[in-house]
């Protein structure tokens, strides 16, 4: 049963027409939309999402449809001619700022027709055609939405904002009255950099003029704009800049010129005379798992259970240059000054548990990771590799606590490890450990590992504060790593197994096998720790460009962890929905 | 919907209607949009082939260029009068060799007047790249941001010799670390965050909150790299009735795609 072809009804193409001219809908919008009005249960249309949808009704807001204004435009020529000696194309600025403003009146018409108050969730689109390049199109398309108990108008508020949003700024006694928008093309013929190639670096003042000029002008546009509108403010300012230096040459000699065009686009809000105070915002820490910050960085490979090797915990002789910075935030007279990657809320957590940061530390090691080949028909763990992952990171992971002792820190959380590969050298591997060592307030408490070393963790500052919270101290930081070859099929298992569903059992094995030996391996390091258990444990592969694709290294890591004998209550769980975009 | 007749001034800015009741919450006000820019010229420098270096004339114009962006978007907001500048970041466009850095922020004021309690050890408004909500949070746990600060490190790392080269080629097969490369680009990391740091007391902070170290070659040689170090410098909230919140813990329950506008 297919749906019937709804086909096209005829309209006064001539009326039409002269309704577009004036900057007016089209008549099939125009029926669209008052066929919308008519209908005994209007049809709902909006780009809101299923929950934004529920947000929206719950605040008052009802969505009535979507709406759309779009315009065509033909931009002049000759504009370069004109600004020979540079200066701003005002052709192009015009042309580009009446298709704007046409493409959101008409969908603002479309909103007035539909009774609503506000268009939200505008969204603005812009394409040339390759067919013609003097042609510009804009096209503006967002959700009409109509406000409990509030009259109609026939200027519906047009912004770049959310349900969500909108409502918000309404509870705070804000309304949106337009979309604001300055724009500004500039050229500059002559660009050109005084002593191209040159081996001094410079300013070059004709861009940095071309940038700013075209700037200031678009800003004092959009400040006209918002003042026309009577608007208090404009919030969520978007600065869009397209620029580009083009190559021309006059009698020989090969200049410079450069283009530029910036675009500023914002809400522009009235501050209501009527509104009660808006309600007070509370500071609250988000305690969802936020490992996950890291997710990217946790390659990191540890010691092989049998072959742990203390003797690369030795006193790793720092740089200069870090000795230089670490005493330089111990401070002379015992006046800390410290630097951490954690963020504000984390920072907060992290002083609220009883600690202070006392400074960001790091460690690097570049590596030649040695070549191993795998037998070609032989599931086999490649040690050579798993050793040289391992003592790399284990490596740049001592330096960096080395650094943490140099503070005098107990502990590093939110420790992050990178691998990276610098274009000189496919064989050197780069293992960067990066985090944020603290210490207590009250030092007669002695939070580190049962090794006398500082504690190591990836914990987050909310997570590191749910662990105490719960009854439980980190140790360190544990991994485990298997860097495996998995065997080729041969020629006559091929045949056995071709055209039939069955389980590759070596294959099957293969993987088994090597994520039970890096698991192995995180809890042999735990123990050997003395933790009595690990959190946040994961387990993930990669493999690495350089290699045979049949090498895979998996990896575990977690936060050893033992009990502290005290536990304090944690905030009960709540199911909150947010307002937010 | 009684509008209030309009102010002289409209303020502009790139807040989210979140960030924008969160920093009204803390006694601001937006003032403007603001923004500063330096287009550069980024010249040459000699580096030794196998030696590993700073290009300090490098690593100085990279920083100059970021600084003169700073200082005209501070510039900007001391001309209209703003206490400090939120959300301030900076971007760089590279073309060649010119490379456009530009610093942009909302200027803001202390409505009850008091803003130069704000203001850094030199009297400039504060800087921060924090968001509204960080900034908010901030301030509610007792801090202030006094400035952005920024160290940066050119470093050309050293091309192996010939003799290294060979013998590199008889360690085919071992693992070892290789010290140089090691100490090159800690050395140059450290160089950056040395800088930061002494950015960071100069402007009088405590401490430094935010900091990331990225690093990046801008198309340069390929032994050549850019460490650039950035945080946001604190300092304790002196005033004693100024009010400070204990931040709530919340243990959330939310399905991440059904949350409004997810």
């Amino acid at each position: 049963m297919g749906h019937q072809f709804l086909p096209d009804r005829p309209v006064d193409e001539a009326r039409s027409a002269e309704a577009v001219t004036q900057g007016g809908l089209p008549l099939r919008a125009q029926r669209r939309i008052w066929e919308m009005g008519q209908a005994q249960q209007p049809l709902v249309t909006s780009t809101l999402g299923p929950a934004e949808t529920v947000v929206a009704r719950m605040t008052g807001l009802e969505p009535v449809s979507q709406v759309m204004g779009s315009s065509v435009y033909h931009v002049g020529f000759g504009n370069y001619r004109s600004a020979w000696s540079g200066g701003e194309l005002q052709n192009l600025t015009t042309a580009y700022e009446q298709a704007r403003s046409r493409a959101l009146s008409r969908m603002q018409q479309e909103a007035a027709l539909l009774r609503a108050h506000a268009v939200v969730d505008v969204k603005f689109e812009r394409r040339g055609y390759e067919w013609s390049e003097e042609l510009v199109e804009f096209t503006a398309v967002g959700t009409a939405v109509r406000l409990k108990g509030q009259p109609p108008t026939d200027q519906p508020a047009l912004t770049l904002l959310t349900t969500g949003q909108l409502w918000k700024l309404h509870q705070a006694g804000y309304w949106p009255v337009a979309i604001a928008m300055g724009n500004c093309f500039w050229y500059e013929p002559h660009a050109d950099c005084a002593s191209e190639g040159s081996w001094f670096s410079q300013e070059l003042p004709a861009h940095t003029r071309a940038s700013t000029t075209s700037r200031d002008l678009a800003v004092e546009r959009f400040r006209h704009f918002a003042h026309h509108f009577k608007a208090h403010g404009v919030v969520g300012v978007k600065v869009l800049r397209h620029a580009r230096d083009e190559e021309w040459e006059s009698n020989k000699t090969s200049h410079t010129a450069f283009h530029i065009e910036m675009v500023l686009m914002g809400t522009a809000v009235v501050r209501r005379g009527d509104a009660a105070p808006p309600p007070r915002p509370k500071l609250v820490v988000d305690l969802r798992d936020l490992v996950r910050r890291h997710k990217e960085d946790r390659r990191k490979t540890g010691a092989m259970a049998n072959q742990r090797p203390q003797g690369q915990q030795q006193q790793q002789p720092l740089p200069q240059h870090a000795i230089e910075r670490i005493q330089g935030m111990r401070g002379a007279q015992g006046q800390r000054f410290f630097t951490s990657d954690l963020s504000v809320k984390e920072y907060l957590l992290i002083r609220e548990s009883g600690f202070e940061a006392a400074g960001l530390v790091m460690g690097s090691s570049i590596y030649h990771v040695g070549y191993q080949r795998g037998k070609w028909t032989t599931n086999m763990e490649m040690t050579v590799l798993t050793q040289a992952l391992y003592s790399a990171r284990e490596l740049a992971m001592a330096r960096m606590e080395e650094e943490a002792e140099a503070l005098g820190a107990h502990g590093i959380v939110g420790v992050r490890l990178d691998v990276r590969q610098h274009v000189w050298g496919s064989e050197l591997l780069e293992f960067v450990a990066v985090g944020t060592a603290i210490y207590p307030r009250d030092e007669s408490k002695n939070w580190r590992a049962p090794n006398g070393r500082a504690f190591t963790s990836d914990l987050s500052g909310q997570d590191f504060w749910m662990l105490l919270k719960s009854g439980f101290r980190p140790v360190s930081m544990v991994v485990g790593n298997c860097v495996y070859h998995v065997a080729h099929q041969t020629l006559g298992g091929w045949f056995k197994t071709a055209g039939q569903n069955v389980e590759m059992t070596a294959f099957t094995q293969a993987l088994y096998d090597a994520r039970e030996l890096a698991m192995e391996r995180l809890q042999y390091e735990a123990q050997s720790d003395g933790a009595s258990g690990v959190v946040g444990a994961t387990i993930s592969e990669w493999t690495h460009g350089a290699w045979d694709p049949h090498v895979i290294e998996f990896f575990a890591v977690g936060t050893a962890v033992l009990p502290i004998g005290t536990t304090e209550p944690l905030p009960t769980p709540q199911l909150v929905m947010t307002v937010d975009s | 919907m009684t509008a209030q007749p309009s102010p002289p001034r409209a303020f502009t800015s790139d807040l989210s209607i979140d960030e924008l009741l969160l920093v009204e919450e803390v006694g601001f006000e937006p003032v403007e949009l603001v923004l500063g820019t330096s287009y550069f010229h980024t010249g040459w420098a000699s580096s030794t082939w196998s030696q590993n270096m700073e290009l300090a004339e490098i690593s100085a114009m990279m920083l100059n260029a970021r600084r003169v962006a700073m200082q005209r978007l501070l510039a900007h907001a001391q001309a209209l009068g703003a206490d400090g500048v939120v959300g301030m970041r900076l971007e760089m466009e590279r073309e060649g060799h010119n490379a456009e850095f530009t610093a942009f922020g909302t200027a803001v004021r202390r409505r009850d007047g008091n803003g130069a309690a704000w203001h850094d050890r030199h009297g400039r408004p504060f800087t921060c790249d924090l968001s509204g909500e960080d900034f908010w949070g901030l301030v509610r746990g007792g801090f202030r941001p006094l400035a952005l600060c920024h160290g940066v490190c050119v470093y050309h790392v050293a091309h192996k010799t010939l003799g290294q080269w060979f013998s590199s080629m008889s360690q085919v097969t071992q693992n070892m670390e290789q010290p140089q490369f090691t100490q090159a680009l800690y050395d140059a990391r450290e160089i950056a965050m040395e800088r930061m740091q002494w950015e960071a007391r100069d402007a009088g902070g405590v401490g430094l909150v935010g900091v990331e170290v990225r690093e990046s070659s801008h198309g340069w040689e390929a032994h050549i790299i850019e460490f650039v170090g950035v945080g946001t410098a604190i300092l304790p909230i002196a005033d004693p009735s100024h009010e400070v919140h204990e931040p709530a813990k919340l243990v959330m329950f939310t399905d991440d795609d059904a949350v409004a506008g997810g």
